[in-house]
C-alpha cells in the first residue's frame, strides 16, 4: 500500500472493460467485484481484529434480500434507474442494523467464543430463511429484474453498464477501507488483536472497538451483499449460510490477511474456481479446499504476503532475486508432478462414481487414461507419492533460500 | 387440551433420549479433543460421516460387525496421520489457526465422500440381524439395534469418566494441557499424546457414525446437518466439561425431538385461552410458525440465549 496503489486500482478499474469485452468476462468481473468488497469487510475482522466469524454471510445475504425486495418495489413503482446506485446504500444500512444486533451479542469476548457463538447466528439465520417464507421465498428466492426506467440512455440493465456500478462501489470501498487503516479505530483493532487486555489498560476498551470495527464490518458486507444480489438478480437463501462465509473465508485467507489487496487477489482466484474451473470438473472445490490447507498449513501470509515479500526482494536485493529463480523452478517442477498425480487420482475416481458416464476412458490435462485398468491408478499412486517424497526434501531447501534471500527488516519480522 | 397426548410425549421422550446419546456419543470426542488439545475440531462431523460411508461400504462386503470393529481404527489412524502432517504445524498459530485448519479439513473430506460415493444418499439400513423388538413400553417399540445404541453411549461415557479421573493415563491426559513443557521434561511424548488423542476422539466419531448412518441416512449432507448441533452441545455444556456435554446433549436432544413432533403455535395456543388477536401482517408469520417447523432452529435458540447470560456454558470453568 503506497500513494500510488489507490490511483493505480482506479485505472485498472477502468481499463479492464476495455480488455475484457465479453459479456462473460464482464459478468465474471461484477461478480469478483461485489465480492471483493465482501472480503474486504470480512478481513476487517480477521486481519484487523483476529476475529474468525463464521456468520459473516448473514449481512451479505440479509442485505441481499433487503436489496430483492427493494428492487421489486422499484420495478413495481417504474422508478428510474438514477436510483441504482444508491441501492448499495440501503445494504450498507440493513448490514449495520444487523451487525449492531449481532455484534452486541457477540464481541465480548474474541477467539473460539466469538467463533462459536458467530456460527450459532448463521445457523439460526439459514434456518428461520426456510421457515419464513413471506421475506425469504423458501429455497426459490428473491428474483427481480435490476433494468429500470432509461437515465440518459442508461438502465443497468446490460452487464456492461452494471460493472461500472460495481467499479464504483468497490473504488469507494477501498478508498474507505485504507483510510479506515489509518484512524484511531481501526489501529486500535490492531492493538486489540495483538493483546486485548494491554489495549484495554491503554485505555481502548476491547470490547467497545471490536463492536465498532464489526459494525463497519457488517455494514461493508451489506454492500456487497446488495451488488451480488444485482449482478445475479437474483438472491437467495444459500448466500446468508455457512457455506457463503466458508467461501469468504478461502477468499481472504488464500488472499492473504496481512496485505491490503490481499482479499482482492482471493476473490479473484477463488472466483476463478468457482465459475470457470467449475465447468471442467465438479471436484473444484475439492482443490480449493486443498488449496487453502495447504495455505493454513504453509504459507500463513497467504499469496499476498508472499507477493509483497517477493516485491521486497526485487526492489532491494535484486541479485538475490537470481539466486532464487533455480531453486524455484525446481520446487515448481515437484509441485506440478504431485498435482498431477492428485489430478488424475480425483478426478478418475470422480469419473468412476459418477452416475452418467460412458465408457471407461477419460482425458485428465488431454491425457487418456482408462480407469479400468489398474495401470493409470498406480500411475497416479507413484506420481503422488515420488512427488511427496520430493516436496518433503526440496522444500525445505527452497525455503532455505527465500529466507536467505529477505531483506533483513523483512526477514526478522517472519 | 387435544393435541397434547401422553402418548406422544413419551414417544418422543425416548426418541429425543435416544438422539441425545447419539449428539453425546458425537459430542464426546469433540469435548475429549478439546480439553487435551484445546483445539476445537470443525471436522469432528466429517470424520463421523467418514464412518458412516466407510462402515456402510466395509459392511456390504463383509458384514456389519466388522465394520463396527474395524472402522472406528481406520477412521482413528487417519485422524493420527492428519494430526501429525498437518494440524501440529498449525498449533504455533494459536486457537483461530487450529479452527481455521479443521474447517478446511472439514471442507475436504466432504468433497471427497461426494467425489468417491457421489451426491445421492446411500441404502443404508439397520442390519437384520439386529433388527427386532427387543422390547416395548408403552406400545412403543424398540429394537435391539436401538438398545446397542444406547449401551454403547454409555459405554463411552463411563469409559472416558473413568479414563480421564481415575487412571494414570488419564492424569497423564489432564497434565498434557495444563503444563505440556513440564510432562515432557518427565520423560513423556508430547506429540504422541496429543495424535492417539486426536485418533482417538476422530474414532469416536466414526463409531457413532456407523451406528447412526443406519438410522439417520447415510448421505452427503450429514455431517453439515449434526456438525453445527455439536458444537452447539459442547458450547452450551460448558467447553471441555464432559458432564456439561452429557447433560446439554441429551437436553438437546429431548427438545429439539419434543418440539418437532407438536403442530403447536403461539396464535393456536392463544386461541385455545380465548385470545384471537389480530396481528400485524409481517407478524402472522410467526405465530403462525408451529413448533414442529421451528425445531431446527431449537439448539441455536438456546445457545445464543445461553450465552449471552452464561458465556461460559452450564458447566465452564469461568475463563474462555
Amino acid at each position: 500500500m503506497n500513494r500510488y496503489s489507490l490511483p493505480l486500482t482506479a485505472l485498472v478499474l477502468v481499463a479492464l472493460p476495455f480488455v475484457f469485452r465479453t459479456s462473460f468476462a464482464l459478468a465474471f468481473l461484477s461478480q469478483v467485484g461485489a465480492l471483493t468488497i465482501f472480503a474486504m469487510s470480512y478481513n476487517l475482522l480477521l486481519g484487523g481484529l483476529g476475529l474468525l466469524s463464521f456468520g459473516h454471510a448473514v449481512f451479505f445475504g440479509l442485505a441481499g434480500f433487503s436489496t430483492g425486495h427493494f428492487m421489486l418495489a422499484l420495478d413495481g413503482a417504474g422508478a428510474s434507474a438514477a436510483w441504482l446506485p444508491l441501492v448499495p446504500l440501503l445494504g450498507a444500512a440493513i448490514g449495520a442494523a444487523a451487525g449492531i444486533v449481532v455484534g452486541f451479542i457477540s464481541v465480548r469476548s474474541g477467539g473460539l467464543a466469538f467463533a462459536m457463538i458467530s456460527l450459532g447466528i448463521a445457523e439460526l439465520v439459514s434456518a428461520s430463511a426456510l421457515i419464513f417464507v413471506s421475506f425469504f421465498h423458501g429455497e426459490a428466492g428473491v428474483s427481480f429484474d435490476r433494468a429500470l426506467a432509461p437515465v440518459m440512455g442508461i438502465t443497468f440493465g446490460p452487464i456492461g453498464q452494471v460493472y461500472w456500478l460495481v467499479a464504483g462501489w468497490v473504488f469507494i470501498v477501498l478508498v474507505f477501507m485504507a483510510h479506515l487503516a489509518r484512524t484511531p479505530l481501526g489501529l486500535a483493532g490492531y492493538a486489540v488483536r495483538d493483546n486485548a487486555e494491554r489495549a484495554g489498560f491503554l485505555g481502548y476498551r476491547p470490547v467497545r472497538v471490536r463492536f465498532f470495527n464489526f459494525i463497519i464490518a457488517a455494514a461493508v458486507a451489506g454492500v456487497g451483499g446488495a451488488l451480488y444480489a444485482i449482478v445475479f438478480e437474483h438472491v437467495g437463501f444459500e448466500s446468508l449460510g455457512l457455506a457463503q462465509t466458508g467461501l469468504v473465508l478461502f477468499m481472504v485467507y488464500i488472499g492473504g490477511t496481512g496485505v491490503f489487496f490481499g482479499p482482492v487477489l482471493g476473490a479473484l482466484l477463488v472466483t476463478y474456481l468457482h465459475t470457470v474451473v467449475s465447468r471442467v470438473t465438479p471436484a473444484w472445490s475439492f482443490y480449493l479446499g486443498v488449496t487453502f490447507l495447504l495455505v493454513v498449513v504453509f504459507v500463513p501470509g497467504g499469496i499476498g504476503g508472499l507477493i509483497s515479500k517477493h516485491i521486497a526482494i526485487l526492489r532491494e536485493r535484486p541479485r538475490a532475486s537470481v539466486s532464487l529463480a533455480g531453486p524455484y523452478l525446481a520446487g515448481a517442477a515437484v509441485i506440478a508432478l504431485t498435482f498431477l498425480g492428485l489430478v488424475m487420482l480425483v478426478e478418475m475416481t470422480g469419473f468412476l462414481s459418477s452416475p452418467t458416464r460412458m465408457g471407461s476412458v477419460m482425458r485428465v490435462f488431454g491425457i487418456p487414461l482408462d480407469v479400468s485398468s489398474a495401470a493409470s491408478w498406480i500411475a497416479g499412486v507413484l506420481l503422488v507419492a515420488v512427488g511427496l517424497v520430493l516436496c518433503r526434501y526440496s522444500m525445505p531447501m527452497v525455503r532455505a533460500r527465500f529466507r536467505a534471500a529477505l531483506p533483513a527488516e523483512q526477514g526478522s519480522k517472519q | 387440551m387435544e393435541v397434547f397426548c401422553l402418548d406422544t410425549f413419551l414417544f418422543s421422550l425416548f426418541n429425543g433420549a435416544l438422539y441425545g446419546l447419539l449428539l453425546f456419543m458425537l459430542a464426546s470426542g469433540l469435548t475429549l479433543i478439546f480439553s487435551m488439545m484445546g483445539v476445537l475440531n470443525f471436522a469432528h462431523a466429517s470424520f463421523y460421516m467418514l464412518g458412516a460411508y466407510l462402515g456402510f461400504e466395509i459392511g456390504r462386503r463383509t458384514n456389519f460387525y466388522i465394520a463396527l470393529a474395524v472402522v472406528p481404527f481406520l477412521v482413528g489412524g487417519l485422524g493420527i496421520l492428519i494430526e501429525r502432517y498437518g494440524l501440529r504445524h498449525v498449533h504455533a498459530y494459536g486457537h483461530v489457526g487450529e479452527l481455521m485448519f479443521t474447517f478446511g479439513l472439514s471442507y475436504v473430506v466432504q468433497e471427497v465422500v461426494v467425489t468417491i460415493w457421489g451426491r445421492s444418499p446411500l441404502p443404508a439400513t439397520i442390519p437384520p440381524s439386529l433388527n427386532f423388538t427387543l422390547f416395548s413400553v408403552f406400545g412403543l417399540e424398540y429394537s435391539a439395534y436401538r438398545v446397542l445404541m444406547l449401551f454403547v453411549s454409555l459405554g463411552i461415557f463411563v469409559g472416558m469418566f473413568l479414563l480421564v479421573a481415575r487412571t494414570r493415563l488419564g492424569l497423564i491426559l489432564r497434565a498434557a494441557i495444563s503444563r505440556p513443557d513440564t510432562l515432557a521434561a518427565l520423560g513423556h511424548n508430547i506429540q504422541l499424546i496429543f495424535a492417539l488423542v486426536f485418533g482417538g476422539g476422530t474414532a469416536l466419531a466414526a463409531l457413532a457414525g456407523i451406528l447412526a448412518g443406519n438410522i439417520l441416512g447415510t448421505e452427503p449432507g450429514m455431517a453439515i446437518q449434526l456438525g453445527s448441533v455439536i458444537f452447539v452441545v459442547i458450547v452450551v455444556g460448558g467447553l471441555g466439561s464432559l458432564v456439561g456435554t452429557c447433560v446439554a446433549a441429551l437436553g438437546i436432544g429431548i427438545l429439539q425431538t419434543l418440539a418437532s413432533s407438536y403442530d403447536l403455535s403461539l396464535s393456536m395456543l392463544l386461541a385455545s385461552l380465548g385470545i384471537r388477536p389480530e396481528w400485524p401482517a409481517f407478524l402472522v408469520e410467526l405465530t403462525n410458525t408451529t413448533l414442529s417447523r421451528a425445531a431446527p432452529l431449537v439448539p441455536f435458540l438456546i445457545m445464543v440465549a445461553l450465552l449471552s447470560l452464561r458465556p461460559n456454558g452450564l458447566f465452564g470453568r469461568g475463563s474462555s
